[in-house]
């Protein structure tokens, strides 16, 4: 049989290829190899590209390097330019777009938040074997990385001193793939015939085990994790629905936050972020993925996401028509969270 | 390499010559945790991890801290800031790898006298008071590219000391006053250089040079090409993947763009010069609301043109020493060196 790598990047081609052949498309999003071992990243196809050079669909790729939620990028195509007047002068692009069960879940988020335009959408499922976490393979290597290669379930590794290494790729798959609940896309407009992964537990038991520590030593995986923080803004960034237009860690004129590197205004600006999340992080870890710094707050993002679920029932899958906690009220709602100062101090 | 005959120390001696260094000056050393490197205070019992290679926030921040308090106020008086004399200290900054210390040589150009007779006393401080040991690479990483932009594995730019990695012992050259006396203060635990020891250098220095890849970066042409194809839609091709964060220029020796503000309750403050980065849509916002670098193609672009164009043009010197850290730490794999191909070709 051939390998799930080479098989399923074929499937995408060829469905990108069908969706440009059939003019459903102006532009698809998917993934190409990177420059670096270990890496592949958000590749942009274009029409007019294709149609001058049909086989640039032949540098998509799908392996396990495919760790950015594409639908960050979608964002864009909808919003307003800067600058000009708010009414847009052309429709919107048709875009194409690979989706592992996170980034669909996130598009649908944004479709619900009316940040993208599902009609102009076409979702291309990917059912994912889950991604890797490059820090994990790196621990695992005494010397630079320099080449890498996947076949089905192990990458084989070269390292700069020549020595080469095989690693599992099970070993060495993300926390969020590893606990992941819905790796395989649904409510998309085609899918890949490719295996996903058998669902997980969405965090519970990292999360139970990490309650079970006391409030000193939690604040103080807390209070290390942020020391790290540079204050980059690469997980605000690479996080799909965090999108506001000015983020209030800007603000200038009544301001939140400083702008300098005191632990405490990384810890606001890293609570905040997180809560701004409640009933629309998907678990994705493209915060923690894209952080240089390797600050990991996947935790207390996860910690959100299962009290949304718990409170209001409420999580943020395939499916259009639930509305998010933040945007309706029920009188079911909990109220559970609303603690007595009294009761709590005791 | 300078024609003085230089020195070696046994390895094994480099913690008594550094606790002799520390009871004058404040020592910084690379060390490894979680493999992340970075310099930190050379306390009694540790020895500088040599093996560490480069840091993964550059060294400039000993210089140019990420939050700096300019002076303190209140309502009737204006006082020096702790940092301010704090800078009186003198420092030694131990096995700095060459394409840093060459950084620091750029940013004295900003902060430094050369800069139009302009002084910016906090910096100028601590760098007149801070003695900088380089070691040369051996074995450079594979995203390193100090030899397409001017620098050198065994490069003595901005370096006071040179130093090889002889294996048991090192090899050291005085290459400055501040140096040559710090070589002077520590005779006791150095014996003289053989001229084998010379030659070893030598060949380490070379064998390095020649292991390392050669990126197509001719700076005439890619000055010219940046500045006659400003517009050149490619930019907004190569932005596609961009998420505007701004890793790449916190994580950079030579940005050194900053902003300055006050952090004030009840007429009692502190001003303070922080960070800033081109990538940030605020970064150039005016007041009246407009903004010339309205999107991430501009942003983007501008870290180009001020590294490859603005500063050959304005001081000569191309602000990338190759250390390629941008390179490593994007989250979507922005490649520096693929972007100078880009504008390579003549």
């Amino acid at each position: 049989m051939e390998d799930r790598v080479e098989q399923t990047s074929q499937a995408i081609r060829n469905e990108a290829r069908r969706l440009f052949e059939a003019d459903e498309i102006d532009v698809f999003i998917g993934f190409e190899s990177g420059s670096l071992p270990l890496s592949s990243r958000p590749a942009f196809l274009t029409a007019e590209e294709i149609a001058q050079d049909p086989s640039k669909i032949d540098t998509l790729v799908w392996d396990s390097f495919c760790t950015s939620n594409l639908a960050t990028y979608l964002l864009r195509y909808y919003a307003n330019e800067p600058n000009r007047r708010k009414k847009r002068e052309k429709p919107y692009p048709r875009v194409g777009i690979a989706v592992k069960g996170c980034d669909c879940r996130s598009v649908y988020t944004l479709a619900k938040e009316r940040q993208v335009q599902r009609d102009s959408l076409r979702l291309v499922g990917v059912p994912c074997a889950g991604m890797v976490d490059v820090r994990k393979i790196q621990e695992q290597c005494a010397d630079e990385i320099v080449a890498c290669e996947e076949v089905d379930d192990s990458i084989s590794i070269t390292l700069r001193n020549g020595e080469s290494t095989k690693i599992d790729r099970e070993k060495a798959l993300r926390r969020s793939c590893l606990e992941c609940r819905f790796p395989k896309p649904e409510n998309t407009d085609s899918i890949i015939d490719t295996p996903a992964r058998k669902p997980g537990d969405g965090g519970r038991a990292t999360l139970e085990a990490f309650e079970q520590k006391s409030s000193d030593e939690k604040w103080q995986y807390f209070s290390d994790e942020l020391t790290k923080c540079i204050r980059c803004n690469a997980c605000r960034q690479a996080c799909p629905t965090c999108w506001c237009k000015e983020c209030f860690a800007e603000h200038t004129d009544l301001k939140w936050i400083g702008v300098g590197s005191d632990l405490t205004d990384a810890m606001v600006f890293q609570i905040t972020r997180i809560y701004h999340q409640a009933g629309r992080c998907v678990e994705c870890d493209a915060c923690y993925s894209a952080c240089p710094m390797g600050v990991d707050l996947r935790t207390y993002t996860n910690r959100i996401a299962q009290d949304v679920h718990e409170l209001f029932d409420y999580l943020p899958d395939f499916n259009p028509e639930t509305s998010p906690p933040l945007a309706t009220f029920s009188e079911a709602d909990s109220n559970d969270f609303i603690t007595d100062p009294e009761q709590a101090h005791e | 390499m300078s024609d003085t005959v230089g020195c070696t120390i046994e390895k094994k001696l480099l913690p008594t010559l550094l606790l002799n260094e520390s009871k004058h000056s404040r020592v910084f050393i690379p060390k490894q945790s979680d493999g992340v490197t970075e310099y930190a205070v050379f306390g009694k019992g540790d020895t500088p991890d040599l093996e560490a290679g480069q840091s993964r926030l550059s060294p400039k921040s000993f210089f140019f801290p990420q939050t700096e308090t300019l002076y303190a106020f209140d309502y009737d008086t204006i006082e020096p800031s702790a940092s301010e004399e704090a800078a009186e200290a003198p420092v030694v900054l131990f096995a700095v790898r060459p394409c840093d210390s060459a950084s620091f040589e750029l940013l004295d150009q900003v902060f430094g006298p050369e800069n139009h007779g302009y002084h910016d006393p906090y910096y100028e401080k601590k760098r007149d008071n801070t003695i900088v040991v380089t070691l040369a690479c051996n074995k450079p990483g594979s995203t390193c590219f100090c030899t397409s932009v001017g620098g050198d594995p065994a490069g003595t730019r901005g370096a006071d000391v040179l130093a090889f990695d002889l294996e048991d012992r090192l090899y050291l050259e005085g290459l400055t006053t501040k140096g040559k006396e710090f070589l002077a203060r520590n005779g006791e635990v150095l014996k003289e250089a053989a001229e084998t020891d010379r030659e070893v250098a030598n060949t380490l220095a070379s064998s390095a040079r020649e292991s390392m890849p050669a990126v197509e970066y001719d700076r005439a042409t890619v000055k010219k090409n940046l500045d006659d194809q400003f517009d050149n839609p490619i930019w907004e091709k190569i932005t596609n993947t961009c998420i505007g964060c701004g890793a790449c220029t916190y994580l950079c020796p030579t940005c050194h763009c900053f902003d300055i503000c006050d952090e004030e309750r009840h007429y009692k403050g502190r001003r303070i010069r922080t960070w800033d980065s081109c990538q940030y849509a605020q970064f150039t916002k005016h007041a009246s609301g407009h903004n010339p670098r309205p999107t991430k193609t501009e942003r983007l672009r501008q870290r180009f043109m001020h590294k490859f164009s603005y500063t050959v043009e304005s001081v000569d010197e191309v602000y990338c020493v190759g250390c390629g850290r941008c390179v490593r730490y994007c989250p979507v794999n922005l490649d520096i060196r693929e972007v100078l191909r880009e504008f390579s070709s003549t």
